[in-house]
């Protein structure tokens, strides 16, 4: 297994698809809450089968992290955070960002994500082993006085997540801030140079949360066309299902993604190839011209059941990080 | 010095109804605001309309538990609308709590059944059919921190686990979105 990653939506070889880490239910001290939880997670253990048995299907290869196991009596403690456990590795794309390739561990924004990289080792390793490159972002203190800077995180030590950068070919999209800062996109910028960067503007949030490209040429995008970098103005942009919801009762950091205001999980969708897309089956069920629209650049939307999505905040592409498609460093503009 | 700055409007209305002896209990943060002994075959409105004090500003826990002296097949609890301080929150905005009982273990025990009842918990919709706690967890007062937690302030990463609420309950009612606004 090697790692190639140059865009979201050619061919995909081999991915990672997040785990539950069911001990992390002992952290939740109120019984009944725990017990929500824990038919939240049966619920997301069957999604996740029947995301890996799609997978399967498409002929990629599915790895998996391992979860860290939480142990009341030895929290993770660095200078300035205290903390029981890691976050759920259900979410292997925020942490981590393959590009061209190598691997880069992301000095992430999200503090209980500090010690994600023990969970994902053994992937990294084996790829590594096959020839991938394998770095490390700056890593970050999490320090109070980082957060006295701006409420945006704009400035301050180097942070940036994984879904706050998505390729596209030769074209690398950033978020505007929060999710990375000026610092983290100027580690980006420096590091990798040969790519056109363009800062989607107006993007709080993980990219994943705005847009997912379909296939060169078409995007389902939150962001208005006229909002979009100009690179796009020739593409064609398919509006996704906006949810009217209300955000749910946050109990766990640590389980689920509380990010609400920046993310439209109808858009958090993961392409197999360029002509498969995954989607969550309320969306087909309910949203049938969306779908519609979307089948009518030859591309299958394959439905799978996700009840759990409104009480985690996370969805498909969350859930999943490609290490390897066929994509290359192309021109797509 | 007291301050009534947190007694506000609460508003709460429901139906219940079963075929064998049953009861409703309503507790906002742990004091029991209602209570009530339903005879079978009756079916009840619940309405209580008042004013209950909050005291301060944070997370509350409205929970309607509803019990019943013997299992039965016909029996239904409709949540009607909860309002505080003219803003509501929507009957279906709570987390479902069954309570355990042998048809509960035997569902759970069935693939089909423990389906059924995770679906059910997940969207519980505003008509309960099983004995249990339904619980609603607004925000009352200002907002101590922006809601993402890409935002966080100081003191939340001190938290580790923080809780966020399914409602914000504005004190200045014109500052409530207007969906929620409700007048009486």
């Amino acid at each position: 297994m090697k790692i190639n990653r140059y865009d979201n939506f050619t061919k995909c070889r081999s991915l990672i698809l997040g785990s539950l880490n069911w001990s992390l239910l002992e952290l939740i001290e109120d019984d009944e809450d725990r017990k929500y939880f824990t038919d939240v997670f049966h619920s997301v253990d069957e999604t996740l089968l029947e995301m890996k048995r799609v997978f399967l299907d498409f002929g990629i290869k599915v790895v998996r992290p391992e979860p860290l196991v939480v142990d009341k009596d030895r929290p993770l403690v660095t200078p300035f955070l205290t903390m029981p456990a890691v976050s759920n590795s259900l979410t292997p794309y925020n942490t981590f960002l393959c590009l061209k390739d190598t691997v880069v561990e992301c000095p992430s924004i999200n503090d209980v994500a500090f010690f994600d990289h023990v969970q994902y080792k053994h992937i990294w390793q084996e790829c590594f082993d096959n020839g991938s490159k394998w770095m490390a972002g700056p890593i970050p203190t999490h320090g109070p006085d980082q957060f006295e800077l701006d409420e945006d995180r704009k400035y301050g030590e180097i942070l940036f997540d994984g879904p706050a950068l998505e390729p596209v070919g030769d074209v690398l999209l950033s978020s505007e801030k929060v999710v990375i800062n000026d610092r983290g996109r100027k580690w980006i910028e420096q590091w990798y140079p040969e790519f056109k960067h363009h800062v989607v503007k107006g993007t709080n949030g993980h990219l994943d949360g705005y847009f997912t490209i379909l296939k060169p040429g078409v995007i389902m995008s939150i962001i208005p066309k006229d909002k979009l970098p100009d690179i796009f103005k020739s593409w064609t942009v398919i509006r996704p299902p906006v949810g009217n919801f209300a955000q749910p009762e946050i109990t766990s950091r640590f389980i689920q993604d509380d990010d609400f205001e920046n993310t439209t999980i109808g858009v958090n969708n993961f392409s197999m190839d360029e002509g498969n897309i995954m989607v969550m089956k309320h969306i087909v069920d309910h949203h049938p011209d969306v779908i519609r629209e979307i089948e009518k650049h030859g591309i299958n939307c394959i439905p799978v059941q996700y009840d759990a999505v409104r009480v985690l905040g996370i969805g498909f592409s969350c859930m999943t990080g490609a290490i390897s498609r066929d994509g290359g460093f192309e021109n797509y503009f | 010095m007291a301050s009534n700055r947190y007694n506000l409007s609460t508003y709460i209305l429901f139906k219940c109804f079963s075929e064998h002896r049953h009861s409703v209990t309503v507790d906002i943060d742990g004091d029991t605001v209602f209570r009530k002994d339903i005879p079978a075959g009756e079916e009840l409105t619940v309405k209580n309309d008042g004013h209950h004090d909050f005291v301060n500003p944070g997370l509350k826990k409205i929970v309607i538990t509803w019990k019943g002296e013997k299992e039965c097949e016909n029996k239904w609890l409709k949540m009607g609308k909860i309002v505080i301080n003219n803003q509501e929150i929507f009957p279906h905005h709570c987390r479902y709590h069954p309570f355990d009982n042998e048809y509960i273990l035997d569902q759970r025990n069935s693939l089909v059944g423990s389906k059924e009842i995770t679906r059910k918990i997940l969207f519980p919709g505003e008509t309960f059919g099983w004995f249990g706690r339904i619980a609603y967890t607004p925000y009352v007062g200002p907002r101590p921190f922006r809601y993402s937690i890409r935002t966080k302030t100081k003191d939340e990463i001190a938290m580790g686990l923080i809780t966020k609420p399914s409602r914000h309950i504005e004190v200045d009612q014109d500052e409530a979105p207007l969906l929620v606004r409700r007048k009486f």
